[in-house]
C-alpha cells in the first residue's frame, strides 16, 4: 500500500514538473542558439558591446534573483501568517516583482557619458514598437489576474479560501443534502494577496519602463541605440508578463477544478437505491475549460521566459576610400 | 504641421567651457531653429531623457528650454512636452549679419576648415 501511495506521489509529482521541464529544455535550445548566432564583440563598437553587455548582464542577474526570490518564498512559505497556501499563491508574483526590481536598478545604473565634452541627438523617446506585443500580453494578463480574484472574492464561502455549492433538498422528507465545500478557492485570503502583489508588480514595472525610456542614450549608433532600449523595455515587460501569466493559469487552474467539483453531481444512497444529488453539466463544463485555458497560461507564461529580446546587428563596414585631407592650420 | 527628422540632429556641449551649459543649449538650439534644421511644431525631447544623455543635471536642461521659451524659440504644452514655436524675433540688420555668416562658413568650408577652427576665427574677430 504504501508503495502504492509513494508511486502516485512520485507520478504526480513527475507530471506537473512536465511543463517546467519542457520550459527548461525550450530555454536551453533557445539559449544556445542565440549564444552560437550572436553578433561577436569585435563585430561591435566598444561603447554598444559594452551596453549590450550592461543589459544582458542586468536581465540574467534579474531571472536568477527572481527565481531565488520565488523559490525562497514558495519553500519556507513566508506568507504562512496569511494562511495556508498563500506563499505558494504569491511564488510567480514574488518572481515578477523582484525580476522587474532588479532590472529597474539596472536601467537606473546604466553608463552616462563623463567626458568633457558630449553630445546627444535630438530624437524624441517613443515606446518601441518591438515590444507592444508584450505589453499587450502583460496587460492581459494583469486585467485577467484582477478579474479572476475579484470573482473568487465575491462567490467564495464565509472562510475565504473554499467554494460552497448550493443545497439540496432531498425528495420524500429527507431533508437537505450539502452544501459541498471545495478547497482551495481564491476567496479574499488569496484574492487579497493577490491583488496587492499584482499592485506591486504593476507600479515596478511603470517605473522601471519610465526609467528604461529616458536613460542615457547610447553614443555614435542611433540604430544599435534603438534596438538596446527595446531590448530592456523587452526585457521588463517580458518578465512581468511570465509572472502574471502563470499567475493568472494557476488561479484559473484552481477556480476551474472547484467549479468543476461542486458542480459535479453527487451519489447519495438511501435504502436500497442511489440518488444523484445536484449537478449542473453547463458549470462542469465551464470548469473544466478554465482549468485548461489556465493550464495553458501557465505553460504560455513559461514560455514567455525565453522568448528573445530584440538583437543587434553588425556594426556596418568602415567605408574605404582615400584618407581625408589634412586640416589647414589656422591663420594667426 | 511640418516635422524634420530631429533625430538627425545631434547637440554638443563642453562642460569645462567658460560658457554655462544651459547657454551652450540655448544657442545650438536657437541656431539650428533659425537655420530652419528645425521647424515649428518640431518635438524636442524631454528634459530628463536630454539631461540623461548628456549627464547633466535635470534642471541644466529645463533652464535651457526655460531660456528659450521666454525668447519664443519654444512652447512648453501639457501633452506633447517642449515643441519648436519658431524662430526668435529678427534683430536689426538680421539678413545681413546672417549673409555674412554664411559666407564665412562657403569660404572657409572651401579651404578645408573644420567647424572648430570657424568657430575659433570667429571668436578672434569678435575679440578685435
Amino acid at each position: 500500500m504504501h508503495w502504492f501511495i509513494a508511486s502516485e506521489v512520485l507520478m504526480s509529482g513527475l507530471f506537473s514538473s512536465v511543463p517546467v521541464v519542457l520550459v527548461a529544455l525550450v530555454g536551453l535550445t533557445v539559449g544556445a542558439g542565440l549564444v552560437t548566432t550572436a553578433v561577436r564583440r569585435r563585430q561591435l563598437a566598444a561603447v554598444v558591446a559594452d551596453a549590450r553587455r550592461h543589459g544582458t548582464g542586468a536581465g540574467g542577474l534579474a531571472v536568477l534573483a527572481g527565481v531565488a526570490a520565488a523559490a525562497a518564498v514558495g519553500l519556507t512559505d513566508t506568507a504562512a501568517g496569511l494562511g495556508s497556501g498563500v506563499s505558494a499563491a504569491l511564488v510567480p508574483l514574488v518572481f515578477a516583482a523582484v525580476h522587474t526590481g532588479v532590472l529597474w536598478v539596472g536601467e537606473s545604473a546604466w553608463p552616462r557619458q563623463r567626458g568633457a565634452v558630449r553630445t546627444a541627438s535630438l530624437v524624441r523617446r517613443r515606446f518601441p514598437a518591438a515590444a507592444l506585443r508584450v505589453r499587450r500580453v502583460l496587460v492581459g494578463a494583469a486585467t485577467g489576474v484582477v478579474l479572476v480574484a475579484a470573482v473568487g472574492w465575491a462567490t467564495a464561502a464565509a472562510d475565504g479560501r473554499t467554494l460552497a455549492g448550493p443545497v439540496t433538498v432531498l425528495p420524500d422528507g429527507l431533508g437537505p443534502a450539502g452544501p459541498a465545500v471545495v478547497g482551495p478557492y481564491p476567496g479574499s485570503v488569496f484574492a487579497v494577496p493577490v491583488l496587492a502583489g499584482t499592485a506591486v508588480v504593476l507600479l515596478l514595472v511603470a517605473l522601471a519602463l519610465r526609467t528604461a525610456l529616458v536613460r542615457p542614450a547610447v553614443p555614435g549608433d542611433d540604430g544599435a541605440e534603438a534596438v538596446l532600449r527595446a531590448a530592456s523595455v523587452h526585457r521588463v515587460l517580458r518578465g512581468a508578463a511570465a509572472g502574471l501569466l502563470v499567475e493568472l493559469g494557476a488561479l484559473l487552474v484552481v477556480v476551474g477544478g472547484a467549479v468543476r467539483s461542486v458542480a459535479t453531481a453527487t451519489e447519495v444512497g438511501i435504502g436500497d437505491g442511489v440518488l444523484s444529488v445536484g449537478g449542473h453539466p453547463a458549470l462542469v463544463v465551464l470548469g473544466t475549460v478554465g482549468a485548461l485555458a489556465g493550464g495553458l497560461a501557465v505553460l504560455a507564461g513559461l514560455l514567455l521566459l525565453v522568448l528573445p529580446a530584440p538583437r543587434l546587428r553588425p556594426a556596418p563596414p568602415a567605408p574605404s576610400g582615400p584618407p581625408p585631407s589634412p586640416v589647414p592650420a589656422v591663420p594667426a | 504641421m511640418t516635422e524634420t527628422d530631429a533625430g538627425r540632429l545631434t547637440l554638443r556641449v563642453d562642460v569645462t567651457s567658460p560658457v554655462p551649459v544651459y547657454e551652450q543649449l540655448r544657442e545650438q538650439v536657437t541656431a539650428l531653429v533659425g537655420a530652419r534644421q528645425l521647424v515649428r511644431g518640431d518635438r524636442l525631447p524631454a528634459a530628463r531623457a536630454l539631461a540623461a544623455d548628456l549627464g547633466l543635471a535635470v534642471g541644466t536642461v529645463a533652464r535651457a528650454y526655460r531660456e528659450l521659451e521666454a525668447t519664443g524659440v519654444v512652447q512648453s504644452r501639457r501633452r506633447t512636452g517642449t515643441v519648436v514655436a519658431g524662430p526668435a524675433a529678427p534683430a536689426p540688420a538680421a539678413g545681413l549679419v546672417a549673409d555674412a555668416a554664411a559666407d564665412l562658413v562657403r569660404i572657409g568650408r572651401a579651404a578645408g576648415w573644420t567647424d572648430e577652427q570657424l568657430v575659433t576665427a570667429l571668436r578672434a574677430a569678435l575679440l578685435r
